[in-house]
Order: C-alpha cells, then sequence, then structure tokens
C-alpha cells in the first residue's frame, strides 16, 4: 500500500489537487453562480474507489495495462484536465463574462436605474414644474381675476361716485327747486297772516309767541293754539285774529308740500 | 360712461332719496317767522244798545258814543249801521259767521236799562268774532248826565281790552278860544271831553287868556290872563270855579306847569330885568327858584316824568331849542335837540321816553317828536302853523292846534304820526290845547 502510495503519490497528488482544485473552483463557481455549476466532479470520485482495489493484488499485470491505462488515463486525464482548464477558461471565461455581464447589467441596471431616477426626477420636476406653474397660472390668473375685479370696482366705483355727483347735484336741484318752492309756500302764508296781523302796541319787541296751527287741505284753518307767548293778552288775541283772518291759507305751490300743522312764530321787530 | 335716465330712476341711492323726500315732509312741520303787522284799523261792530225805556228815545247813543271814541283812535274802524245786516242785543243773537263774512273781528252790544226817571244801567259785552268767545261784560249805573262819560269809559275798557293800552277816552281837554273882531274879541278857557263834545266853558274873558295847565289830578287847571292888563296866572278848581293868583309879578308871568306832584309850578318869569328866565314857584309857600339866568329868552317850561328834570325852550343858542336842567337847582343844563332851526313848547310823554315839540320844517311849523336822550327827530305832522302839542295820559296821541282855512282847530296825531283827526265843533279861533291827566275814579 505504500507503494502503491509512493507510486502513485504523484498521480493521488495531483488527482487530490485536482480535486482540491476542482471542489474549490466549483465551490467558488457555486458560491459565484449557482446556475453555472458543472456536474463533472461525481464521476471522479467513482473512480478513484475501484483503483484502489485493483492496485493491491495485480500490480505487475496491472503495470502495463496499468502503466497504459496509466498513459490513456493521463491523457484522458490530461484531455480531461485540458477540457477542464478549457471548461474552466471558459466557465471563468463565462464566469468573467457572466461577471462582466453582470457587471454590465448592473451597470447598465444601474445606468438605467440612474436614469429611470433621473428620470423620475426629472418627470417630479416637471410635474413640480407643471404643479408650480399651474399654480403660477392660477395664481396670475387670480391675479389678474382680482386686478380685474378691482378694476371693475374702481370703474364702478368711479361709475358710482359719478353717478352720485349727478344724483347729489339733481337732488340738491330738487332740493334747491322745493326749498324754493318751500320758501315760497311759507311766504304766502307769513305774507296773508302778516296782512291781517293788526299788530296791538303792547307787541313790542321781545316778544315771542309761538302759535300751533291745524289746518285741512284747502287752507282752512280749524284750530289755533297760542302756545310759548310772553305777550299781554291783546296780543295774544290778535294774533289769534290775525290767523283765522287769514283763513283760508295760502295752498302750497306744490301739492306735496301741504302740512297740516303750521307753526308761526311771531316775534315783532321795530 | 353716461348712465342713463333709467338707471338713473333706479339707482337705489336715488330711490333712498326718493323715499326721504316723500317720507321727510310727512313728519316736518312748516315753521313761518312773523316779525311784522300791519298798521290797520281793527275791523269792529259797535251795535246800537237795545233800549228797555219803552216808547221814549234813549236818552243818548251810548253806542254811537263808543264808536266815534274807537274811530278817533285811529286803531279801529267801526263798521258803520247802514252795513249791519243784525242788530244783536244779547249773545245769543250773534251770527258769529254772519259777521265774520262781514269782516268784522269784534262785536259789541249792550243794553241801556233806565233805573227810575234819571238813572240807568249800561250792560255790554264784547266778542271775539273767531274765537266766538266772550271778551268784556260789564254793567255800569250811570246818571243821565253821566251816560256820555259812562261811554268814554266803555270805549277805554274796549281799547286797553284789544290794544294793552289805556285808553284815554274819559279823559278831558282844555284850550282856548278866540272870538270876535280885534276889538271885541271873546277870550275863553274851554274844558271839553277828548273827543270835543261835552264843552264847558271855565274862564271867559275879553282880555288874553293863555297857557292852560292841568294839575297831575285834573281838578285844577293853571293859566295865565291879561285880564289886569298885565299877565298874572292863576289857580283854578275845576269843581267849584274858585281860583287863584299865584304869580302877578311884574313883566311877564307866563307858561305855568304843575309838577308831577302837583305842590310846584314852573312858570316864566321877567321880573325887574326884563329878560324871560325859568322859575319854579312852590304852591305852599311861595318861595321861588330861578332855574335859568341867561340873557336870552327861556320860556315854555315841562317837566319830567319823576319831577326831577325840567325842559325848556331857550334861544341862548341862536334859535329856539330844547334844554334840560336840574328842576330843584337849574343845574346840569343840557341842549335836547339840534335838528332844525326851531324847536319849541316842548311837552313829555306820561313816562317820560318821549317828547313832542313844534319844529319848523321848511318854513311850516310841526309837530315832531323827540328822543329827549339823543334829540332824534321825526315830525308827525303835515299843517303849516301846528302848534302847543299835549299828549294823552297814555302817551298815545298827541293833541295839538292847526290851522284850517286861517282858523285854529283841535287835532290828534298818533305817536308815529299815522292817524291824524281833527276834532270838529268848536266856534272861533282855538288854540293851546291841553290834555287832561286820568281821571280818578
Amino acid at each position: 500500500m505504500l507503494g502503491f502510495y509512493r507510486e502513485y503519490r504523484l498521480l493521488l497528488f495531483k488527482s487530490t489537487l485536482l480535486h482540491v482544485v476542482l471542489f474549490g473552483l466549483l465551490t467558488i463557481s457555486l458560491a459565484s453562480s449557482a446556475p453555472f455549476t458543472p456536474p463533472r466532479p461525481q464521476i471522479k470520485i467513482l473512480a478513484t474507489v475501484v483503483d484502489e482495489g485493483r492496485i493491491q493484488q495485480e500490480i505487475a499485470a496491472l503495470e502495463e495495462a496499468e502503466q497504459e491505462k496509466q498513459k490513456q488515463a493521463d491523457a484522458m486525464l490530461e484531455e480531461a484536465h485540458r477540457k477542464r482548464l478549457a471548461e474552466e477558461r471558459r466557465t471563468r471565461e463565462a464566469t468573467r463574462k457572466a461577471e462582466a455581464d453582470k457587471r454590465q447589467r448592473e451597470t447598465v441596471e444601474a445606468k438605467a436605474a440612474s436614469e429611470l431616477q433621473k428620470l423620475e426626477n426629472r418627470r417630479v420636476a416637471e410635474v413640480q414644474r407643471l404643479a408650480r406653474l399651474r399654480k403660477e397660472q392660477e395664481e396670475a390668473e387670480d391675479a389678474r381675476k382680482r386686478a380685474q375685479a378691482d378694476a371693475d370696482a374702481r370703474i364702478q366705483a368711479q361709475i358710482e361716485a359719478e353717478l352720485n355727483a349727478e344724483l347729489d347735484l339733481e337732488q340738491t336741484r330738487l332740493n334747491a327747486e322745493k326749498a324754493g318752492l318751500l320758501d315760497q309756500y311759507k311766504a304766502m302764508i307769513e305774507q296773508k297772516v302778516r296782512r291781517n296781523w293788526i299788530r296791538p302796541p303792547s307787541a313790542s319787541p321781545g316778544v315771542e309767541c309761538t302759535v300751533n296751527i291745524n289746518q285741512i287741505p284747502g287752507g282752512e284753518v280749524v284750530d289755533v293754539q297760542v302756545a310759548e307767548c310772553n305777550a299781554d293778552e291783546a296780543t295774544r288775541r290778535s294774533i289769534e285774529a290775525a290767523v283765522h283772518k287769514a283763513s283760508p291759507l295760502p295752498e302750497p305751490p306744490d301739492p306735496t308740500l301741504f302740512e297740516r300743522k303750521i307753526i308761526i312764530i311771531f316775534r315783532p321787530e321795530n | 360712461m353716461e348712465p342713463n335716465l333709467l338707471e338713473k330712476i333706479c339707482h337705489p341711492v336715488l330711490i333712498a332719496l326718493a323715499m326721504l323726500a316723500v317720507s321727510a315732509p310727512v313728519c316736518a312741520q312748516l315753521t313761518i317767522e312773523i316779525t311784522e303787522g300791519v298798521d290797520q284799523a281793527m275791523q269792529v261792530a259797535v251795535v246800537p244798545f237795545g233800549w228797555q225805556g219803552g216808547v221814549t228815545r234813549p236818552p243818548l247813543d251810548v253806542a254811537e258814543i263808543i264808536a266815534a271814541d274807537l274811530a278817533l283812535s285811529g286803531r279801529f274802524d267801526p263798521m258803520r249801521r247802514a252795513d249791519m245786516l243784525e242788530k244783536p242785543e244779547d249773545a245769543q243773537e250773534i251770527d258769529y259767521e254772519d259777521w265774520r263774512l262781514l269782516g268784522i273781528e269784534i262785536i259789541v252790544i249792550g243794553q241801556l236799562l233806565p233805573q227810575g226817571s234819571d238813572d240807568f244801567i249800561i250792560q255790554f259785552e264784547v266778542f271775539d268774532i273767531f274765537k266766538q268767545d266772550r271778551l268784556l261784560g260789564f254793567r255800569l249805573p250811570s246818571t243821565r248826565t253821566g251816560l256820555r262819560a259812562a261811554g268814554h269809559r266803555i270805549s277805554d275798557l274796549i281799547y286797553e281790552k284789544l290794544t294793552g293800552i289805556r285808553g284815554a277816552f274819559a279823559t278831558r281837554i282844555a284850550y282856548i278860544t278866540v272870538q270876535g273882531e280885534v276889538d271885541d274879541r271873546q277870550f275863553r278857557l274851554v274844558v271839553s271831553d277828548a273827543d270835543g263834545a261835552n264843552e264847558n266853558v271855565i274862564v271867559e274873558s275879553p282880555e288874553a287868556l293863555l297857557s292852560p295847565a292841568w294839575s297831575p289830578d285834573g281838578n285844577r287847571i293853571a293859566y295865565v290872563s291879561f285880564e289886569s292888563d298885565e299877565s298874572a296866572v292863576y289857580i283854578q278848581e275845576l269843581s267849584t270855579g274858585q281860583r287863584q293868583r299865584v304869580s302877578a309879578r311884574r313883566g311877564v308871568n307866563s307858561s305855568p306847569a304843575f309838577s308831577p306832584d302837583g305842590k310846584m309850578l314852573a312858570l316864566t318869569l321877567s321880573r325887574d330885568e326884563g329878560n324871560l328866565d325859568i322859575y319854579v314857584l312852590n304852591l305852599a309857600n311861595q318861595v321861588l327858584t330861578r332855574i335859568t339866568r341867561n340873557l336870552a329868552i327861556d320860556t315854555e317850561a315841562t317837566w319830567s316824568a319823576d319831577g326831577e328834570k325840567i325842559y325848556f325852550t331857550s334861544d341862548r343858542s341862536g334859535g329856539p331849542q330844547i334844554y334840560q336842567a336840574d328842576a330843584d337847582t337849574g343845574r346840569n343844563k343840557r341842549r335836547i335837540t339840534y335838528e332844525g332851526g326851531y324847536n319849541g313848547r316842548s311837552r313829555l310823554t306820561p313816562d317820560g321816553t318821549g317828547m313832542a315839540v313844534v319844529h319848523s320844517d321848511r318854513g311850516a311849523y310841526r309837530i315832531a317828536r323827540v328822543n329827549p336822550e339823543n334829540g332824534d327827530l321825526l315830525v308827525l305832522t303835515d299843517g303849516q302853523l301846528d302848534e302847543s302839542p299835549s299828549f294823552a295820559p297814555n302817551g298815545e296821541t298827541i293833541i295839538y292846534a292847526t290851522q284850517v282855512e286861517g282858523r285854529g282847530v283841535l287835532a290828534t296825531v298818533s305817536m308815529d304820526g299815522r292817524v291824524q283827526r281833527k276834532i270838529a265843533a268848536q266856534e272861533g279861533d282855538v288854540r293851546e290845547p291841553v290834555w287832561s291827566p286820568y281821571p280818578i275814579y
């Protein structure tokens, strides 16, 4: 057995080394990429068990055959090795390629992701920009609307102001006219009562008498009441008589000016 | 942008204004101020008084006396009897609406009720036509001879009721009349009712009678008589006719004027100097106080209402003007009138706030009113030779003498010159009227 061991030491070593290497490769390969694991190493392990039983009894006879076989095996091994190496190379290549591919893919993917991200970013940005734009537009629209509204309001206000000014003017004129007519009406009453007031000598300056008069449409005086009055009896009587004598009172120049109640203040001057 | 009319009409402001315009006058009242009246005579109706004496005629038409008095004052315009549609004798018979339509403001009705042969009761009432209100109602007993005076008294009551001023109808006037030719002239001092009726000759003389003056109680009259060829001042009791010569000093004795208390008599005397000056004679003790001492003529003294001042005419500044001096000493002389070249014969209103003078106005002598405080002057009459103004005791009317066809007659003028009346019925040339004080009832 030791001879065998010595004889086949190198071979064993080589085989073991190969196994280790293959195993390592496999392991690496497996570790690196499961889908790429080759099925071969299990065949080699079976061959080894068979070889060990025969070597003990038939060393000589089999030496030659063994050598031949060894040669063939070496050749096969070499071939296998070569194939393995090629395979390894291919595998490495493949792995490298795969890795490269992977890297490239990864790169591409990353790139794509990056691109995607960029795109996404751009999209988001665009969305944001659009949103901003829309907002700006809306704001602008609002502002425009506000401005428009303001302008409208200003114009409206201006129109109203102008209108009011016109109305004021009109009303002032109407008032003045009405006031004029009212003054005229009052003057008419004043004149008629004055013409009928026989002022007694005691009705001197300082005398002040307020007379409440009720008239009915048509001017007929239905009631005369001397209210506050600091005059003597003669003056009071003269005032009442003046109003009665002035009845019917003049009709107003404008019917709307008619008043049932009239107050006359007698305030004689010199 | 011009809004159209419809917009204007529908404008809320306008609507609001329109509502205001419509609603405002509803709650408003017209207030009118009257500062003057008219100087118009009040339309009164003095209805002939009913007579309850049967078929005999009433001894006096009292209503006529009243109507004439009221007319004389110038403040009333009594309705002519012919225009009266009805002649009510008591309140129930008054148709106010009728009188109102006739423009009457006041109606006076009454009755004369005989009480025996010579006594009567005058019953009268005064109604306001507009208020249909009785203003006065009296029953006055009277003798037959007192009926006229009673009528004047009724006039006074009505006048006071309607004017606020005491009437002066139941007063008298004194005046001088001159009748006859130059060689056969008759001078009379006459006292009559204020309306010129009821003349009574107090003094009669072929020599000049001048300057009658009433005592404040109305019982005596002072006057100047030349019956002894020299001027002398007498005071005569009206009721008895008794008289007293109070001044017959050398030279001129003239222009007597009673002080308001009746105890003093202001006089114009020349005495030995021959120059006229004002003196005050104490009637009780005959003490004479000299008021003026001046080479000019000082005459025609009259008293202020309070008796503190004497006003007189003096030509010390050239033409006659009115001056004032203290009545007790003659000090504090002050010239009152400045307007015109002649202002004389001053008389003061009973309250002392006004003065009447004879004023030379463009060659004519006229009665003017003067403010004694500042000399402001207002000519009241329009005659050519108006003289001797004298105030009624209520200060409302001035009596004076004026010339009509060369003859002096009496006339009255209101204090504002508005109402002038001639007092008719005197014979001869009438001069120097003076109005009595109020009678003392």
